[in-house]
């Protein structure tokens, strides 16, 4: 029953640092995959989309390739085309709606794509137009009941007309989100390379480009000189805009208001569970009066009962904050999964979450410890 | 009974404490002389209550004096700094209460460990304080069971045992008989006068004047925070109709 107690009044503690662990854990995690997909610092990355999507495959299926982009703007370092169609894709048992996306080989890595069979597109794959694709998990079992597929032959069709493919690898989907967990009519994902000729009624649409631009460029000079060199490219004006989106600062920055607010909730959690923890102290104390001035009587140094009190109370804070860092690493790891992130725990954060259990403790201890003080020998020992 | 008659254990001049009894402060202990010789059995008799607890308090080195000088042990308690007092009560005095005052969610043995918490002995040194004094008070088949499932009687042999466990110069009781039956009065009394006999101080306080004695004792009666009278030597036949009841 006292340990239940114990546990209860610590209750906050495990919140505030499973929360505080839950957080971290994939605000660390997610910036370790934005930090990955940018292969090294000082580069930005800028989302180049197009406003008019009128534009039909045959005129721009490799309007600009990087080595094209980068011979005319050394500041680009990568570019990846993305181009999209909705299609529907057919093996040999089964057929189901997907989102088929013509990249290149750098898209892994920009998406945190997670490969579970066989190899994503190669730089080779993309060079020599192989009619290879990569699909996602959910997608592989709906056509084929297994993932274990690579080799095996699909049809890309669109409006009755069919382009074969050999499936390379599967990856997890990551469209299947926490937002979408339970949402069945998401369509899958077909990734083949971005220079495969297709038949004119395969319109891919340009969505956008990907350009990875070294970061001593000011925003609007990138701006002007992406602007002006893919207008240019496609003859027209206006077809373009270039999102001076930073990724990375941005995203930076908004994992570190999670990280503010984590940390917010944290701290809350430890005032109220050390409140608690306090309150459960001072009630044993109470229960224990007349213990405590039995102790006291036959010269039980007020210290000893005290240090028993903060090992005590450090005992149960630490209890809670292990409880609670368990807890935050499962709900992490279960979020992200969701997400497709693999969380990230650091020591740093491990130690800074034993820390604050540890401080609760002592904080929390002070007054329980100062009460054995109070406590009267000459008073407990002639009570019946 | 056998004292040492070179050392005093307890000297007291004019000793005075007050205490809060409702908005009022009042004297509990006034002026109190005493010289208590080691060995000696004392027995504090008189009508006892707030007054007596207080004489008791001070004659037990749980509180200083406000007034007054007391010496225990050729220590000056009055003036007491520290961790003096907690020493003095851990090493040199015992204590026997009606109440029992045990620990009843421990075990016989862990309650008769108490006084020896605060001690730096080994683990090896406190069992073998242990086992003597459960040896001595012939309670060693109850040493595992919880206290709470004790008769009185062995209730009181346990706090016994917890009181002479650090070998002490001095055991002091408040009425540690009135709560057991004659049976178990008797065996308690009889501990006690063996321990008095090995040149334990005994200062026993009781209320009634049917004291369990099987011996010579030095009588004080307390009356209103005084010392109305010091009768020294009764013998055994004397108080023999007491004990018997």
């Amino acid at each position: 029953m006292k340990a239940a107690r114990y546990l209860i009044s610590g209750v906050g503690i495990v919140i505030g640092l499973a929360v505080l662990m839950t957080i971290v854990g994939i605000a660390e995690g997610g910036r370790a995959v934005l930090n990955n997909n940018f292969w090294h610092s000082g580069i930005k990355v800028y989302d180049i989309e197009f406003s008019d999507m009128g534009l039909s495959a045959e005129k721009y299926l490799r309007p600009l390739d990087e080595r094209s982009l980068t011979a005319k703007m050394p500041e680009v370092k990568y570019i990846i085309p993305v181009r999209r169609l909705e299609a529907k894709l057919m093996s040999y048992k089964a057929s189901g709606s997907v989102t088929a996306l013509a990249v290149n080989e750098k898209y892994e890595k920009y998406a945190n794509l997670k490969m579970l069979k066989g190899s994503f597109i190669s730089g080779q794959d993309v060079e020599n137009a192989n009619k290879i694709a990569v699909i996602d998990d959910i997608t592989a079992l709906e056509l084929f009941g297994t993932t274990d597929i690579k080799g095996q032959k699909l049809e890309l069709m669109v409006n009755g007309r069919k382009a074969g493919f050999v499936v390379a690898g599967v990856f997890k989907n990551f469209n299947k989100n926490i937002e979408t967990l339970f949402d069945d009519d998401i369509p899958g994902l077909c990734i083949i390379p971005e220079s495969v000729p297709l038949d004119v009624s395969f319109d891919f649409k340009m969505e956008k480009l990907i350009a990875f631009v070294d970061d001593g460029l000011h925003k609007e000079e990138v701006n002007a000189k992406l602007t002006h060199l893919l207008e240019k490219e496609y003859g027209l004006e206006g077809v373009c805009s270039i999102g001076e989106y930073e990724q990375l600062p941005e995203v930076l920055k908004f994992t570190d208001k999670y990280m503010i607010f984590a940390v917010l909730i944290a701290l809350a959690g430890l005032i109220a569970g050390g409140a608690g923890v306090m309150n459960a102290m001072l009630l044993t104390i109470h229960e224990r009066k007349k213990e405590i001035g039995i102790y006291k009587l036959y010269g039980g140094g007020v210290r000893e009962l005290q240090y028993a009190i903060v090992y005590r109370t450090l005992i149960i804070c630490l209890g809670c904050g292990m409880l609670g860092l368990a807890l935050g690493l499962f709900a992490a790891s279960f979020i992200g999964s969701c997400m497709n992130i693999n969380i990230k725990i650091t020591f740093i954060s491990i130690f800074v979450t034993v820390a604050a259990s540890v401080f609760a403790g002592i904080i929390s201890s002070l007054y329980p410890a100062y009460g054995i003080k109070l406590i009267d020998a000459t008073e407990t020992i002639w009570e019946d | 009974m056998i004292f040492d008659e070179t050392r005093v254990l307890i000297r007291t001049e004019q000793l005075c404490k007050s205490y809060r009894f409702g908005n009022e402060m009042e004297e509990a202990v006034s002026g109190v002389d005493i010289r208590i010789m080691q060995g000696e059995f004392i027995v504090v008799e008189g009508f006892f209550g707030k007054r007596k607890n207080a004489f008791f308090n001070l004659m037990g080195c749980l509180e200083r004096p406000d007034a007054g000088k007391y010496f225990f042990d050729y220590e000056d308690i009055a003036l007491a700094k520290g961790d003096m007092l907690d020493n003095i009560r851990k090493n040199k005095i015992g204590y026997l209460f009606r109440n029992f005052n045990l620990i009843t969610r421990l075990s016989a043995a862990e309650n008769i460990e108490v006084p020896m918490s605060g001690l730096n002995m080994s683990r090896e040194e406190k069992e073998k304080r242990l086992a003597k004094a459960q040896k001595s008070l012939d309670i060693e088949a109850i040493a595992e069971e919880k206290v709470s499932a004790l008769s009185d009687t062995n209730r009181q042999l346990v706090s016994l045992a917890r009181a002479v466990v650090n070998n002490p110069l001095m055991i002091i009781a408040d009425e540690p008989a009135a709560n057991l039956d004659n049976m178990g009065g008797q065996k308690l009394m009889e501990h006690l006068q063996s321990l008095n006999n090995g040149g334990m101080t005994i200062l026993l306080f009781a209320e009634k004047p049917d004291i369990k004695l099987f011996s010579n004792y030095r009588l004080i009666l307390f009356e209103d925070g005084r010392i109305l009278e010091d009768k020294q030597e009764y013998t055994l036949s004397q108080s023999r109709e007491g004990v018997l009841k």
